[in-house]
């Protein structure tokens, strides 16, 4: 129904799950494939995301406790964004920040998804491997913190994100910490079922044109995530890998 | 889409969103301040509403004003309104924290009705958008009972068809069935009267 103002029958579920930010994997590929190009489509789903949207309206206002406001502005002030007028999360044309910045819709929906597939406990693991990147070795993370990790973003590092692509289709993310000591994170969440349980590699290529494999992590039961201090400038790296273990590049994400 | 981006804060500072979103994305701490003023009650009652627990809700609702903060410089009011973005932020963070802590949801009737029956929506916000928020309460009010939940559970703690059929001990298909009848529903009736 390419052209036409109506959406299409059976595109009804998949385009309120996209609007709602809960669809995923191949479904979700899917259906953003065909709403680039069903205008009908398009519009049903820009109406179902501003409903989606709104709802979140009606939750219940609710006062913080006393001193919140205050440790906004403590966070901020730490994190440099008061003082130093910098931001914590550096912007370059290709990276992609965490935050919620300019998106397309093809983003808007990515990141509905990501949001919701994306365990919580990956962030305050990056937050934990940046306490233990002066330390020791590669960390692989295989439990979840507890909720109280959540981590301040006064106490974490400037940081470089970007997609982990492979042939257009985003399948995780990698984050740079380009502080002091600096640490590289790679979440794959979306993978091809046949990697299952496959033993991967992460590799990064930098800036003198080199490649460097930094070590290996199983993806189990759909997901993996890894990470590993760096014992290299952040700024070296301009592409991180994940690898299969006989070399063949399975997704990269330029930062 | 709700706006608030106008609404005037309970300080009396008048300043729109993007002003102090563009104050902010200089460093202005008092932009920041007034930003925060303004919207921290809705900010951490979704919050609170999504994980349910005081202490987690105010580190959700501290996280999602300082992302707003980090990114004051590239948001865009074009694409959504400040409040849609930081609740979307808000929502996002709650859902991350929500998982981390294994908790199931609560049950979304609670996020979604306590608000009007309360009836604690700032006077100032209703004459600008409680309007539209109130026609959505009372479209979601007229939704079935299933498909209201379904929708909650999606739209407020990230809940995939999936997990939503396991949740409720449906189908699958019920499970998908749900969601799009109950979201269009809404949308209808949004659309509906807002068709002069």
């Amino acid at each position: 129904m390419t052209g036409e103002q109506r959406p299409c029958p059976d595109r009804h579920d998949a385009l309120a799950e996209l609007a709602l930010g809960t669809l995923a994997g191949q479904e979700r590929s899917d259906a953003l494939t065909h709403v680039e190009r069903c205008v009908g489509c398009a519009r049903e789903l820009a109406e179902l995301s501003g409903v989606a949207d709104d709802l979140l309206t009606l939750a219940p206002l609710a006062s913080p406790p006393v001193g919140f406001e205050l440790g906004v502005v403590e966070r901020a002030r730490a994190a440099g964004a008061v003082a130093a007028h910098r931001l914590p999360l550096r912007h370059s044309r290709r990276a992609w920040a965490f935050g919620h910045d300019r998106e397309t819709l093809h983003d808007r929906a990515a990141r509905h998804d990501r949001a919701a597939r994306r365990p919580g406990w990956r962030l305050a693991a990056a937050a934990a491997l940046a306490a233990a990147a002066a330390g020791a070795g590669a960390v692989l993370l295989t439990s979840r913190p507890a909720p109280r990790q959540l981590s301040p973003a006064a106490a974490r590092p400037a940081m470089l994100a970007s997609r982990l692509l492979h042939a257009g289709r985003v399948l995780g993310d990698v984050r740079v910490s380009v502080g002091p000591t600096p640490w590289l994170f790679m979440n794959v969440d979306d993978h091809d079922p046949g990697w299952r349980g496959q033993l991967v590699a992460c590799e990064v290529t930098l800036a003198d044109g080199s490649t460097r494999r930094l070590g290996t992590f199983r993806l189990a039961d759909g997901r993996g995530s890894w990470g590993v201090p760096l014992d290299m400038p952040a700024a070296a790296v301009r592409v991180a890998s994940l690898v299969s273990v006989h070399g063949t590049v399975l997704a990269t994400a330029r930062l | 889409m709700v706006d608030l981006a106008r609404t005037p804060s309970s300080s009396g500072d008048e300043a729109s969103d993007e002003a102090l979103l563009a104050g902010m994305a200089v460093g202005d701490e008092r932009a920041g301040v007034v930003f925060v003023r303004r919207y921290q009650r809705r900010v951490y009652g979704l919050a609170l509403g999504i994980v349910g627990d005081p202490g987690t809700a105010e580190d959700v609702a501290q996280e999602a004003f300082l992302r707003a903060w980090a990114h004051a410089s590239v948001f865009d009011p074009r694409r959504a309104g400040a409040s849609t973005w930081l609740l979307t932020i808000t929502r996002n963070l709650a859902i991350d924290a929500l998982r981390l802590r294994r908790a199931e949801p609560t049950d979304p009737a609670d996020v979604v009705f306590s608000a009007q029956s309360r009836g604690d929506c700032p006077p100032e916000e209703a004459a600008l958008s409680g309007d539209l928020r109130a026609r959505l309460a009372g479209a979601l009010a007229q939704v079935p009972e299933g498909q209201r939940r379904a929708v909650a559970l999606a739209a407020f703690y990230g809940r995939s068809a999936k997990e939503i059929a396991d949740l409720e001990r449906i189908p699958l298909g019920t499970a998908k069935s749900r969601i799009r009848m109950g979201l269009a529903k809404l949308r209808d009736a949004v659309r509906v009267e807002e068709t002069p």
